[in-house]
């Protein structure tokens, strides 16, 4: 091909053409990337949300049952039902023990929860004349301050 | 095995020599709440336990002082037949061991004067 038909002066404008339009191309691109990356981090922190609401529906779920075992368990102590009191306690200890995935505290708790059921068993045959009330309301009313706090709206865990 | 009769038989006996300063106990370094006497050829122990998750418990052991080996043990949780006699026969050891029985009689002759 025979450029001798351009002028030095359209070359140049030629020139300059092209580089503006290069840096044109690579301002859009730049432009293209950021608008990206924002929509991405928009995406990561739409997916933050629904796993922090899904968090707080299991807790509000958890906390329920766990409420819900300890009132069960708190009659049939009262009844001095102790068959049935040592079941709902070792409900409440198996659900406790799904906690310790989140915060490891609540294995010992489950594991205080689980000797308290065997009182009530070696109550229920008569391997015990005596259950320690005492005892009893002090662990359960540390232990309903704590699933109170732990699973609250505004919780930050234990 | 010994029965329930003979178990507080037995700490009736002991608790009267320990009231006469015939029997020597002495406190265990590691568990506070736990004492043992020595005789010629046996150990007595006593224990006081508190578990957070059930009654209240004294435990008494019988031991081969040669073996160290319990040759009988018993567990009497509150609320038992035997406990009210189980719990003053460990007041008593503990109040001994303690010092707290001449504390108390010092305690009571100075109250008493005028």
């Amino acid at each position: 091909m025979h450029w001798s038909w351009l002028t030095e002066n359209w070359r140049d404008i030629v020139t300059v053409t092209g580089f503006a339009a290069t840096l044109g191309g690579f301002v859009y691109t730049i432009y293209q990337v950021r608008k990206t990356r924002s929509a991405a981090s928009a995406a990561k922190d739409a997916a933050s949300a629904v796993l922090e609401e899904s968090r707080q529906s299991f807790r509000r779920y958890s906390a329920s049952y766990a409420h819900r075992f300890i009132n069960e368990a708190k009659i049939h102590v009262h009844n001095e039902d102790w068959d049935k009191a040592a079941m709902r306690i070792n409900d409440l200890a198996d659900h406790i023990s799904q906690m310790a995935l989140i915060e490891i505290d609540w294995g010992a708790i489950a594991d205080d929860l689980r000797k308290w059921s065997a009182t009530c068993s070696r109550l229920a045959n008569n391997e015990l004349s005596r259950f320690p009330k005492s005892k009893w309301i002090q662990f359960y009313v540390v232990l309903e301050s704590r699933i109170d706090k732990f699973f609250g709206p505004f919780s930050e865990g234990l | 095995m010994l029965t329930d009769v003979e178990i507080l038989e037995i700490l009736d006996k002991l608790g009267s020599k320990t009231k006469l300063g015939q029997l020597k106990w002495t406190q265990d370094k590691v568990v506070p709440t736990a004492f043992a006497a020595t005789l010629p050829r046996s150990i007595i122990k006593i224990g006081f336990y508190s578990p957070s998750s059930a009654p209240d418990l004294i435990e008494i052991s019988f031991l081969n002082r040669e073996t160290q080996k319990p040759a009988f043990s018993c567990r009497i949780n509150e609320g038992d037949a035997k406990w009210d006699k189980a719990l003053d026969f460990y007041s008593l050891v503990s109040k001994k061991t303690t010092g707290l029985e001449e504390i108390l009689d010092d305690l009571n002759a100075f109250l008493a004067s005028k």
